[in-house]
Protein backbone atom coordinates (compact mmCIF):
# COMPACT_ATOMS: atom_id res chain seq x y z
CA UNK A 1 0.00 0.00 0.00
CA UNK A 2 1.72 2.73 -1.65
CA UNK A 3 -0.59 5.20 -0.28
CA UNK A 4 0.53 5.10 3.62
CA UNK A 5 4.78 6.53 2.45
CA UNK A 6 2.92 8.48 0.42
CA UNK A 7 0.96 10.32 2.80
CA UNK A 8 3.93 10.10 5.42
CA UNK A 9 6.66 12.48 3.09
CA UNK A 10 3.56 14.82 2.64
CA UNK A 11 3.62 14.77 6.84
CA UNK A 12 7.09 15.00 6.43
CA UNK A 13 7.37 18.40 4.50
CA UNK A 14 4.38 20.05 6.32
CA UNK A 15 6.78 19.27 9.66
CA UNK A 16 9.68 21.09 8.26
CA UNK A 17 7.22 23.79 6.93
CA UNK A 18 6.49 24.39 10.37
CA UNK A 19 9.93 23.56 11.51
CA UNK A 20 10.98 27.02 9.17
CA UNK A 21 8.36 29.08 10.65
CA UNK A 22 8.91 28.25 14.51
CA UNK A 23 12.52 29.49 13.57
CA UNK A 24 10.84 32.98 11.91
CA UNK A 25 8.97 33.45 14.63
CA UNK A 26 11.48 32.99 17.55
CA UNK A 27 13.52 35.21 15.30
CA UNK A 28 10.77 38.05 15.16
CA UNK A 29 12.77 40.80 17.14
CA UNK A 30 16.48 39.33 15.90
CA UNK A 31 17.96 42.05 14.01
CA UNK A 32 18.92 42.13 10.47
CA UNK A 33 17.29 38.50 10.36
CA UNK A 34 15.77 37.46 7.18
CA UNK A 35 12.78 34.88 7.36
CA UNK A 36 12.75 31.34 5.95
CA UNK A 37 10.57 30.25 3.70
CA UNK A 38 10.26 26.58 2.49
CA UNK A 39 9.65 25.14 -0.71
CA UNK A 40 8.35 21.59 -2.29
CA UNK A 41 8.37 19.60 -4.77
CA UNK A 42 6.56 16.42 -5.98
CA UNK A 43 8.72 13.07 -6.04
CA UNK A 44 9.03 11.05 -8.90
CA UNK A 45 6.10 9.43 -11.07
CA UNK A 46 6.32 5.53 -10.90
CA UNK A 47 4.48 4.34 -14.18
CA UNK A 48 2.09 1.42 -13.77
CA UNK A 49 1.16 0.77 -16.64
CA UNK A 50 2.48 2.30 -20.28
CA UNK A 51 0.58 2.95 -22.51
CA UNK A 52 0.99 1.36 -26.10
CA UNK A 53 -1.33 3.78 -27.54
CA UNK A 54 -3.91 1.88 -29.28
CA UNK A 55 -7.83 1.42 -28.13
CA UNK A 56 -9.97 -1.18 -29.79
CA UNK A 57 -11.80 1.44 -31.72
CA UNK A 58 -8.54 1.86 -33.62
CA UNK A 59 -7.58 5.54 -32.41
CA UNK A 60 -4.40 6.06 -30.25
CA UNK A 61 -4.81 7.28 -27.00
CA UNK A 62 -2.36 8.16 -24.19
CA UNK A 63 -2.99 5.80 -21.42
CA UNK A 64 -0.42 5.83 -19.30
CA UNK A 65 -0.86 5.24 -15.79
CA UNK A 66 1.68 7.32 -13.44
CA UNK A 67 1.36 7.32 -9.69
CA UNK A 68 3.14 9.96 -7.46
CA UNK A 69 5.37 9.28 -4.67
CA UNK A 70 4.90 12.22 -2.30
CA UNK A 71 6.42 15.54 -1.85
CA UNK A 72 10.08 16.48 -0.16
CA UNK A 73 11.69 19.72 0.74
CA UNK A 74 13.84 21.38 -2.46
CA UNK A 75 15.08 24.26 -0.22
CA UNK A 76 14.67 26.54 2.93
CA UNK A 77 14.99 29.90 0.89
CA UNK A 78 15.91 32.45 2.65
CA UNK A 79 14.13 35.69 1.98
CA UNK A 80 16.30 38.80 1.47
CA UNK A 81 13.52 41.43 1.69
CA UNK A 82 14.18 44.76 3.01
CA UNK A 83 13.35 45.05 7.04
CA UNK A 84 12.11 47.87 8.29
CA UNK A 85 14.18 50.53 10.07
CA UNK A 86 14.53 51.19 14.50
CA UNK A 87 15.95 54.20 15.44
CA UNK A 88 18.23 53.32 18.31
CA UNK A 89 19.80 56.64 19.90
CA UNK A 90 23.69 55.00 19.20
CA UNK A 91 25.45 56.91 16.51
CA UNK A 92 27.59 53.83 15.76
CA UNK A 93 24.30 51.78 14.58
CA UNK A 94 23.99 50.54 11.16
CA UNK A 95 21.08 49.85 8.61
CA UNK A 96 21.39 48.97 5.10
CA UNK A 97 18.58 49.57 2.65
CA UNK A 98 19.43 47.84 0.22
CA UNK A 99 21.02 44.49 -0.85
CA UNK A 100 24.43 44.95 0.69
CA UNK A 101 25.88 43.34 3.90
CA UNK A 102 28.63 44.41 6.03
CA UNK A 103 32.18 42.51 6.25
CA UNK A 104 33.65 41.37 9.37
CA UNK A 105 36.47 39.36 10.31
CA UNK A 106 36.40 36.65 12.49
CA UNK A 107 38.78 35.17 14.78
CA UNK A 108 40.18 32.87 12.14
CA UNK A 109 40.56 35.90 9.76
CA UNK A 110 37.93 35.07 7.51
CA UNK A 111 35.63 37.29 6.11
CA UNK A 112 32.03 36.91 6.75
CA UNK A 113 29.07 39.03 6.02
CA UNK A 114 26.17 40.10 8.07
CA UNK A 115 23.52 42.61 7.69
CA UNK A 116 23.25 43.00 11.32
CA UNK A 117 24.66 46.65 11.68
CA UNK A 118 24.59 46.75 15.47
CA UNK A 119 28.40 48.14 15.66
CA UNK A 120 29.67 49.22 18.98
CA UNK A 121 33.02 50.45 20.00
CA UNK A 122 35.58 48.32 21.51
CA UNK A 123 38.56 48.47 23.69
CA UNK A 124 40.99 49.65 21.25
CA UNK A 125 38.42 52.11 19.78
CA UNK A 126 37.20 49.72 17.03
CA UNK A 127 34.04 49.51 15.28
CA UNK A 128 32.70 45.71 16.32
CA UNK A 129 29.90 43.75 16.56
CA UNK A 130 28.32 42.15 19.82
CA UNK A 131 30.22 38.79 19.13
CA UNK A 132 33.27 40.71 18.97
CA UNK A 133 33.92 40.74 15.26
CA UNK A 134 35.35 43.58 13.76
CA UNK A 135 34.45 45.33 10.83
CA UNK A 136 36.48 43.97 7.89
CA UNK A 137 37.08 48.18 6.82
CA UNK A 138 38.97 48.32 10.57
CA UNK A 139 37.59 51.54 11.62
CA UNK A 140 38.81 52.78 14.79
CA UNK A 141 37.25 55.91 16.33
CA UNK A 142 40.17 57.99 18.39
CA UNK A 143 39.22 57.82 22.62
CA UNK A 144 38.70 61.71 22.59
CA UNK A 145 35.62 61.31 20.15
CA UNK A 146 32.69 62.77 21.50
CA UNK A 147 30.30 62.53 18.82
CA UNK A 148 30.53 59.97 15.87
CA UNK A 149 28.57 60.54 12.15
CA UNK A 150 28.11 57.98 9.52
CA UNK A 151 26.70 59.37 6.42
CA UNK A 152 24.47 57.68 3.69
CA UNK A 153 27.72 56.41 1.57
CA UNK A 154 29.17 55.14 4.62
CA UNK A 155 31.91 57.65 5.29
CA UNK A 156 32.51 57.67 9.14
CA UNK A 157 33.68 60.90 10.81
CA UNK A 158 34.35 61.81 14.49
CA UNK A 159 33.79 65.00 16.17
CA UNK A 160 37.43 65.38 18.20
CA UNK A 161 37.55 69.14 20.37
CA UNK A 162 34.72 70.31 18.06
CA UNK A 163 36.10 69.72 14.68
CA UNK A 164 34.62 66.80 12.61
CA UNK A 165 37.67 64.42 11.21
CA UNK A 166 36.78 61.28 8.73
CA UNK A 167 38.06 58.06 10.68
CA UNK A 168 37.24 55.46 7.95
CA UNK A 169 34.63 54.54 4.62
CA UNK A 170 32.13 51.92 5.68
CA UNK A 171 32.07 49.32 2.68
CA UNK A 172 29.31 47.10 1.58
CA UNK A 173 29.56 43.69 -0.48
CA UNK A 174 26.99 42.45 -2.75
CA UNK A 175 26.38 39.13 -4.50
CA UNK A 176 24.68 37.95 -7.36
CA UNK A 177 22.62 35.12 -5.84
CA UNK A 178 22.21 36.34 -2.27
CA UNK A 179 20.37 33.20 -1.33
CA UNK A 180 23.03 30.38 -1.85
CA UNK A 181 24.84 31.79 1.15
CA UNK A 182 25.62 30.13 3.72
CA UNK A 183 23.62 30.80 7.11
CA UNK A 184 26.27 30.06 10.29
CA UNK A 185 23.65 31.66 12.89
CA UNK A 186 24.58 35.03 15.10
CA UNK A 187 23.09 36.88 11.30
CA UNK A 188 26.15 35.33 9.95
CA UNK A 189 26.88 34.20 6.47
CA UNK A 190 29.84 32.85 4.39
CA UNK A 191 30.34 32.81 0.81
CA UNK A 192 30.07 29.88 -1.06
CA UNK A 193 30.34 28.58 -4.85
CA UNK A 194 26.35 29.32 -4.85
CA UNK A 195 26.20 32.78 -4.01
CA UNK A 196 29.33 33.59 -5.97
CA UNK A 197 31.78 36.11 -4.81
CA UNK A 198 31.56 39.01 -2.67
CA UNK A 199 31.92 42.34 -4.61
CA UNK A 200 33.03 45.33 -3.02
CA UNK A 201 30.63 48.76 -3.24
CA UNK A 202 30.88 52.12 -1.77
CA UNK A 203 27.16 52.56 -0.15
CA UNK A 204 25.13 54.79 -2.46
CA UNK A 205 26.13 53.48 -5.69
CA UNK A 206 23.59 51.48 -7.66
CA UNK A 207 22.72 48.36 -6.31
CA UNK A 208 24.54 48.36 -3.34
CA UNK A 209 22.31 50.14 -0.85
CA UNK A 210 23.05 53.27 1.92
CA UNK A 211 23.40 53.14 5.10
CA UNK A 212 21.61 54.22 7.79
CA UNK A 213 23.89 55.25 10.69
CA UNK A 214 22.21 55.66 14.33
CA UNK A 215 19.16 52.69 12.98
CA UNK A 216 18.95 49.29 12.86
CA UNK A 217 16.77 46.91 10.56
CA UNK A 218 14.81 44.75 11.91
CA UNK A 219 13.76 41.52 11.20
CA UNK A 220 11.85 41.23 7.98
CA UNK A 221 9.50 38.44 9.57
CA UNK A 222 5.67 39.51 9.34
CA UNK A 223 4.10 37.79 12.57
CA UNK A 224 0.60 37.69 10.52
CA UNK A 225 1.81 35.78 7.80
CA UNK A 226 3.43 33.39 9.58
CA UNK A 227 1.07 32.37 11.53
CA UNK A 228 -1.63 32.10 8.76
CA UNK A 229 1.65 29.89 6.64
CA UNK A 230 1.77 27.82 10.14
CA UNK A 231 -2.46 27.26 10.11
CA UNK A 232 -1.80 26.01 6.80
CA UNK A 233 0.70 23.96 7.33
CA UNK A 234 -1.21 22.19 10.22
CA UNK A 235 -3.72 21.76 8.81
CA UNK A 236 -2.03 20.32 5.59
CA UNK A 237 -0.53 18.18 8.44
CA UNK A 238 -3.80 16.77 9.31
CA UNK A 239 -5.05 16.16 6.08
CA UNK A 240 -2.42 13.75 5.46
CA UNK A 241 -3.02 12.05 8.54
CA UNK A 242 -6.40 11.42 7.21
CA UNK A 243 -4.88 9.69 4.19
CA UNK A 244 -3.03 7.30 6.55
CA UNK A 245 -6.03 6.72 8.88
CA UNK A 246 -7.82 5.74 5.40
CA UNK A 247 -4.99 3.40 4.23
CA UNK A 248 -4.85 1.38 7.93
CA UNK A 249 -9.05 1.65 7.66
CA UNK A 250 -8.33 -0.46 4.26
CA UNK A 251 -5.95 -2.78 5.60
CA UNK A 252 -8.21 -3.53 8.21
CA UNK A 253 -11.05 -4.60 5.67
CA UNK A 254 -8.92 -6.38 3.73
CA UNK A 255 -7.80 -8.19 7.00
CA UNK A 256 -11.15 -9.10 7.26
CA UNK A 257 -11.68 -11.00 4.03
CA UNK A 258 -10.35 -13.87 5.44
CA UNK A 259 -12.18 -14.86 8.18
CA UNK B 1 -15.55 -19.81 -4.92
CA UNK B 2 -17.08 -18.63 -8.24
CA UNK B 3 -15.77 -16.32 -10.60
CA UNK B 4 -18.04 -13.74 -9.32
CA UNK B 5 -14.86 -12.21 -7.26
CA UNK B 6 -13.14 -11.20 -9.75
CA UNK B 7 -15.14 -8.39 -10.47
CA UNK B 8 -15.20 -7.50 -7.16
CA UNK B 9 -11.63 -7.54 -5.86
CA UNK B 10 -10.54 -5.27 -9.95
CA UNK B 11 -12.64 -2.64 -7.83
CA UNK B 12 -11.07 -3.29 -4.88
CA UNK B 13 -8.17 -2.76 -6.32
CA UNK B 14 -9.38 0.36 -7.69
CA UNK B 15 -9.76 1.75 -4.37
CA UNK B 16 -6.59 1.09 -3.64
CA UNK B 17 -5.36 2.87 -6.80
CA UNK B 18 -7.59 5.68 -6.24
CA UNK B 19 -5.90 5.63 -2.91
CA UNK B 20 -2.45 6.23 -4.01
CA UNK B 21 -2.54 9.20 -6.20
CA UNK B 22 -5.53 11.03 -3.41
CA UNK B 23 -2.09 10.45 -0.95
CA UNK B 24 0.23 12.33 -3.75
CA UNK B 25 -2.20 14.79 -4.17
CA UNK B 26 -2.53 15.61 -0.58
CA UNK B 27 1.03 15.54 0.24
CA UNK B 28 1.61 18.12 -2.20
CA UNK B 29 -1.13 20.43 -0.70
CA UNK B 30 1.26 22.85 -0.87
CA UNK B 31 3.50 22.40 -3.21
CA UNK B 32 4.58 25.28 -5.76
CA UNK B 33 2.32 24.71 -8.75
CA UNK B 34 1.29 21.14 -8.39
CA UNK B 35 -1.60 19.80 -10.80
CA UNK B 36 -3.60 17.39 -8.80
CA UNK B 37 -4.20 14.04 -10.44
CA UNK B 38 -6.99 11.39 -10.59
CA UNK B 39 -7.44 7.92 -11.89
CA UNK B 40 -9.66 7.17 -15.10
CA UNK B 41 -11.49 3.81 -14.60
CA UNK B 42 -12.72 1.85 -17.37
CA UNK B 43 -15.02 -0.95 -17.23
CA UNK B 44 -13.60 -3.76 -19.46
CA UNK B 45 -15.67 -6.39 -20.77
CA UNK B 46 -14.05 -10.00 -21.84
CA UNK B 47 -14.69 -10.91 -25.25
CA UNK B 48 -16.22 -14.34 -23.84
CA UNK B 49 -19.05 -12.69 -22.33
CA UNK B 50 -21.01 -12.40 -25.79
CA UNK B 51 -22.76 -9.41 -27.66
CA UNK B 52 -23.44 -5.98 -25.93
CA UNK B 53 -27.37 -6.17 -25.07
CA UNK B 54 -27.60 -10.14 -24.90
CA UNK B 55 -28.44 -11.18 -21.36
CA UNK B 56 -25.31 -13.41 -21.25
CA UNK B 57 -23.40 -9.85 -21.41
CA UNK B 58 -25.20 -8.40 -18.62
CA UNK B 59 -24.30 -11.55 -16.57
CA UNK B 60 -20.87 -11.98 -17.87
CA UNK B 61 -17.86 -10.86 -15.49
CA UNK B 62 -16.70 -7.53 -16.16
CA UNK B 63 -13.94 -5.54 -14.62
CA UNK B 64 -12.73 -2.33 -13.25
CA UNK B 65 -9.02 -1.20 -14.84
CA UNK B 66 -7.11 1.53 -14.91
CA UNK B 67 -7.09 3.39 -17.62
CA UNK B 68 -4.74 6.52 -17.31
CA UNK B 69 -3.69 9.07 -14.96
CA UNK B 70 -5.76 12.73 -15.77
CA UNK B 71 -4.26 15.74 -14.59
CA UNK B 72 -5.76 18.75 -13.62
CA UNK B 73 -4.72 21.81 -14.89
CA UNK B 74 -7.17 24.15 -13.29
CA UNK B 75 -5.68 27.51 -12.32
CA UNK B 76 -3.90 27.52 -8.24
CA UNK B 77 -4.28 29.98 -5.99
CA UNK B 78 -1.62 33.00 -6.23
CA UNK B 79 0.16 33.99 -3.36
CA UNK B 80 2.12 37.04 -3.13
CA UNK B 81 6.14 36.57 -2.20
CA UNK B 82 7.38 40.00 -2.30
CA UNK B 83 10.27 38.14 -4.22
CA UNK B 84 11.27 39.84 -7.66
CA UNK B 85 12.30 36.69 -9.12
CA UNK B 86 9.48 34.62 -7.93
CA UNK B 87 6.81 34.63 -11.21
CA UNK B 88 3.46 33.25 -11.21
CA UNK B 89 1.43 32.02 -14.14
CA UNK B 90 -2.28 33.36 -14.49
CA UNK B 91 -4.34 31.78 -16.60
CA UNK B 92 -4.48 27.24 -17.19
CA UNK B 93 -3.00 27.85 -20.82
CA UNK B 94 0.91 28.32 -20.51
CA UNK B 95 4.09 26.71 -18.51
CA UNK B 96 7.57 27.80 -18.27
CA UNK B 97 10.28 26.22 -20.19
CA UNK B 98 13.57 24.98 -18.64
CA UNK B 99 16.59 23.95 -20.13
CA UNK B 100 16.05 20.06 -19.30
CA UNK B 101 18.07 17.40 -20.33
CA UNK B 102 19.48 17.11 -24.00
CA UNK B 103 16.49 15.42 -26.04
CA UNK B 104 13.53 16.47 -24.12
CA UNK B 105 11.92 19.80 -23.28
CA UNK B 106 10.87 20.62 -19.48
CA UNK B 107 8.07 22.48 -18.33
CA UNK B 108 6.63 23.81 -15.01
CA UNK B 109 4.32 26.28 -13.34
CA UNK B 110 7.08 26.33 -10.27
CA UNK B 111 8.01 29.93 -10.87
CA UNK B 112 10.28 30.37 -7.78
CA UNK B 113 13.40 31.23 -9.45
CA UNK B 114 16.34 32.74 -8.57
CA UNK B 115 19.91 34.14 -10.48
CA UNK B 116 22.85 32.02 -10.39
CA UNK B 117 26.00 32.73 -10.10
CA UNK B 118 26.79 33.88 -13.89
CA UNK B 119 23.32 35.95 -12.99
CA UNK B 120 20.88 33.99 -15.30
CA UNK B 121 17.97 33.27 -14.07
CA UNK B 122 17.35 29.93 -13.30
CA UNK B 123 15.10 27.40 -11.35
CA UNK B 124 15.51 26.07 -7.80
CA UNK B 125 17.52 23.05 -9.15
CA UNK B 126 19.94 25.74 -11.29
CA UNK B 127 18.32 25.14 -14.80
CA UNK B 128 18.02 27.71 -16.77
CA UNK B 129 14.47 29.59 -17.65
CA UNK B 130 14.57 29.97 -21.51
CA UNK B 131 12.94 32.75 -23.47
CA UNK B 132 11.51 33.04 -26.39
CA UNK B 133 14.59 33.01 -28.41
CA UNK B 134 15.76 29.52 -27.15
CA UNK B 135 18.29 31.27 -24.89
CA UNK B 136 19.06 31.59 -21.04
CA UNK B 137 18.07 35.30 -19.49
CA UNK B 138 20.69 37.22 -17.56
CA UNK B 139 19.06 39.17 -15.36
CA UNK B 140 22.78 40.03 -13.16
CA UNK B 141 22.80 41.43 -9.89
CA UNK B 142 20.02 44.26 -10.08
CA UNK B 143 16.23 43.42 -9.34
CA UNK B 144 14.54 42.53 -12.18
CA UNK B 145 11.29 44.24 -13.57
CA UNK B 146 9.10 41.56 -15.32
CA UNK B 147 6.00 42.53 -17.14
CA UNK B 148 2.66 40.29 -17.67
CA UNK B 149 3.91 38.95 -21.20
CA UNK B 150 7.24 37.91 -19.55
CA UNK B 151 9.48 40.65 -20.73
CA UNK B 152 12.42 41.20 -18.55
CA UNK B 153 13.57 44.78 -17.98
CA UNK B 154 16.89 45.67 -15.73
CA UNK B 155 17.70 48.84 -15.35
CA UNK B 156 15.97 49.83 -18.28
CA UNK B 157 17.21 47.46 -20.56
CA UNK B 158 15.61 44.32 -22.20
CA UNK B 159 17.13 41.46 -21.53
CA UNK B 160 14.80 39.04 -22.81
CA UNK B 161 11.08 37.89 -23.01
CA UNK B 162 10.63 34.46 -20.84
CA UNK B 163 8.58 32.09 -22.93
CA UNK B 164 5.26 31.22 -21.85
CA UNK B 165 4.47 27.65 -23.80
CA UNK B 166 1.84 25.69 -24.21
CA UNK B 167 1.32 22.46 -25.65
CA UNK B 168 -1.80 21.75 -28.12
CA UNK B 169 -2.28 17.70 -26.61
CA UNK B 170 -2.17 17.80 -22.94
CA UNK B 171 -1.86 14.01 -22.60
CA UNK B 172 1.50 13.86 -24.21
CA UNK B 173 3.26 16.01 -21.06
CA UNK B 174 4.38 13.61 -18.17
CA UNK B 175 5.25 14.10 -14.23
CA UNK B 176 8.85 14.33 -14.06
CA UNK B 177 8.85 14.65 -10.13
CA UNK B 178 10.46 18.26 -9.17
CA UNK B 179 7.34 20.10 -10.30
CA UNK B 180 8.30 19.63 -13.76
CA UNK B 181 6.60 18.13 -16.87
CA UNK B 182 8.70 16.11 -19.35
CA UNK B 183 7.79 16.29 -23.39
CA UNK B 184 9.77 14.76 -26.18
CA UNK B 185 12.66 17.22 -27.69
CA UNK B 186 10.34 17.51 -30.79
CA UNK B 187 7.08 18.03 -29.21
CA UNK B 188 5.49 21.37 -31.34
CA UNK B 189 5.09 24.40 -28.76
CA UNK B 190 1.99 26.79 -29.23
CA UNK B 191 2.47 29.97 -27.04
CA UNK B 192 0.94 30.12 -23.97
CA UNK B 193 -2.16 32.44 -23.23
CA UNK B 194 -1.04 32.78 -19.36
CA UNK B 195 -0.06 36.07 -18.41
CA UNK B 196 2.74 36.15 -15.53
CA UNK B 197 2.49 38.13 -12.20
CA UNK B 198 5.97 39.31 -10.45
CA UNK B 199 6.26 38.46 -6.80
CA UNK B 200 3.57 35.97 -6.74
CA UNK B 201 3.99 31.98 -6.56
CA UNK B 202 1.14 29.52 -8.03
CA UNK B 203 0.13 27.37 -4.86
CA UNK B 204 -1.15 24.04 -5.41
CA UNK B 205 -4.28 23.47 -6.98
CA UNK B 206 -5.50 20.48 -4.76
CA UNK B 207 -8.78 21.36 -2.69
CA UNK B 208 -9.37 19.82 0.78
CA UNK B 209 -12.52 19.72 0.63
CA UNK B 210 -12.56 17.48 -2.41
CA UNK B 211 -9.95 15.50 -1.60
CA UNK B 212 -11.10 14.54 1.87
CA UNK B 213 -14.98 13.78 0.25
CA UNK B 214 -12.91 11.29 -2.04
CA UNK B 215 -11.22 9.97 0.79
CA UNK B 216 -14.25 8.60 2.00
CA UNK B 217 -15.58 7.85 -1.15
CA UNK B 218 -12.75 5.36 -1.25
CA UNK B 219 -12.99 3.63 1.64
CA UNK B 220 -16.79 3.14 1.49
CA UNK B 221 -15.97 1.36 -1.80
CA UNK B 222 -13.76 -0.56 -0.78
CA UNK B 223 -16.29 -1.71 2.41
CA UNK B 224 -18.33 -2.58 -0.88
CA UNK B 225 -15.93 -4.51 -2.11
CA UNK B 226 -15.38 -6.63 1.47
CA UNK B 227 -18.99 -6.84 1.42
CA UNK B 228 -19.62 -8.15 -1.79
CA UNK B 229 -16.87 -11.14 -1.22
CA UNK B 230 -18.18 -11.99 2.16
CA UNK B 231 -21.72 -12.62 0.25
CA UNK B 232 -20.03 -14.38 -2.45
CA UNK B 233 -18.45 -16.56 0.28
CA UNK B 234 -21.37 -16.93 1.86
CA UNK B 235 -23.26 -18.13 -1.26
CA UNK B 236 -20.27 -20.99 -2.02
CA UNK B 237 -20.64 -21.97 1.70
CA UNK B 238 -24.18 -22.60 1.54
CA UNK B 239 -23.60 -24.56 -2.05
CA UNK B 240 -21.18 -26.78 -0.26
CA UNK B 241 -22.87 -27.30 2.85
CA UNK B 242 -26.76 -27.17 2.20
CA UNK B 243 -27.00 -29.09 -1.72
CA UNK B 244 -28.42 -32.28 -1.80
CA UNK B 245 -29.32 -32.11 2.02
CA UNK B 246 -33.16 -32.85 2.51
CA UNK B 247 -34.58 -31.10 5.36
CA UNK B 248 -36.43 -32.78 7.26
Amino acid sequence: MRALFTAATGMKAQQLKVDTIANNLANVNTTGFKRGSAQFEDLYYQKVRTGNGATQQGTTANDTVEVGNGARASQVRREFIQGSFQTTGSQTDMAINGKGFFAVVNAEGDELYTRNGNFSIDGQGTLVLPNGMALAEGITIPADATQVDIDPDGIVSAVVAGEATQVGQVQLRTFVNPAGLDALGGGLFRATEGSGVAQAGVPGTAGVGEINGGYLEMSNVDVADELIQMIQAQRAYELTGKVIEASDEMLQTTNQLKR
Amino acid sequence: MGQEIYPALSGGLRSMRSLDMLANNLANVNTTGFKSDRAAFALEVPESAGDPGTAAYRLGASYVTTTETQTDYSQGTLQSTGNPTDLALLGEGGFFRLAGEEGSIELTRDGSFAVDTQGMLVAIDGARVIDVEGEPIKVGDAPPVIGADGTVTVDGEVRGRIAIVDVADRSILEKAGGNRWRVPADTELAEGTAHVRQGELEGSNVEPVRALTELIAITRYYEAFQKSLESSSDLDEQLSTRVGRVDS
